[in-house]
């Protein structure tokens, strides 16, 4: 069950991480209003479980979580629109800092993740399947 | 041709043979039982069949994820099928030994 369930912990860390990348796509055109500051990129962060041996029984990590995710420090992009009503006293309208760019980078970046966990998922339920053979 | 004769002295009486208890108490006796192995393998498959229903019935709903639910599922159909394959060889054995002629 072991190896299901350190791909598991694979698949469900890196849908995270597809969550978050939707959601700051999502979120690329939104502008700061009177009442909000503007949307933060964020990204996730992700840590590794550590192995549940002793030194004389060694055993495997037991995969990955999340520990959260940040906030991005770039600054927000400013354009000048008065005509905007979304615009602030000075007439400028505040976006937000995500990069489209970037995110569409993290977003091929977890979808391979995501499939190779699926892989390791697969082979493990095959492997599991193959034991019952013995 | 005769074979060199050794002198008599060389041989030395054997020790006494002893049987050490590791070697005679090999079989261990435990208190469980079969049934009772069965029955905690099954409550504990039943729970995981609950959770996968569960995270089924969050992912149709959109509450869940996909991801969570075919996880479920798939680790509850593999430890139903551990616990089937193991129940069958066990009653294998069962039944070799019944049958065992005297």
């Amino acid at each position: 069950m072991s190896m299901l369930t350190i791909a598991a912990t694979g698949l469900t860390a890196e849908s995270y991480v597809l969550n978050v990348t939707a959601d700051n796509l999502a979120n690329a055109n939104t502008n700061a209003t009177a009442t909000t500051p503007a949307y933060q990129s964020e990204s996730v962060l992700l840590q590794a479980l550590g192995p549940s041996g002793s030194p004389t029984t060694p055993a495997p990590g037991q995969g990955v979580e999340v520990i959260g995710t940040v906030a991005s420090t770039m600054p927000d992009p400013v354009v000048y629109d008065p005509s905007n009503p979304q615009a602030n006293a000075a007439g400028d309208v505040i976006e937000s800092n995500v990069s489209v760019s970037n995110q569409m980078a993290n977003l091929l970046q977890a979808s391979t993740a995501y499939n190779a966990n699926v892989t390791a998922f697969n082979a493990a339920k095959a492997i599991d399947q193959r034991a019952l053979t013995l | 041709m005769m074979p060199e004769m050794l002198p008599i002295g060389s041989i030395a009486a054997l020790p006494p043979l002893t049987l050490t208890p590791s070697a005679t108490a090999s079989v261990r006796t435990t208190s469980t039982s079969f049934g009772s192995l069965m029955a905690h393998s099954l409550a504990a498959i039943q729970q995981q069949q609950a959770q996968a229903e569960t995270a089924v019935a969050h992912a149709v709903t959109g509450q869940g994820s996909t991801t969570q639910a075919m996880v479920a599922v798939t680790e509850a159909q593999t430890s139903l099928d551990v616990a089937t394959s193991l129940r069958n060889a066990l009653m294998q054995t069962g039944s070799t030994l019944m049958n065992f002629q005297v």
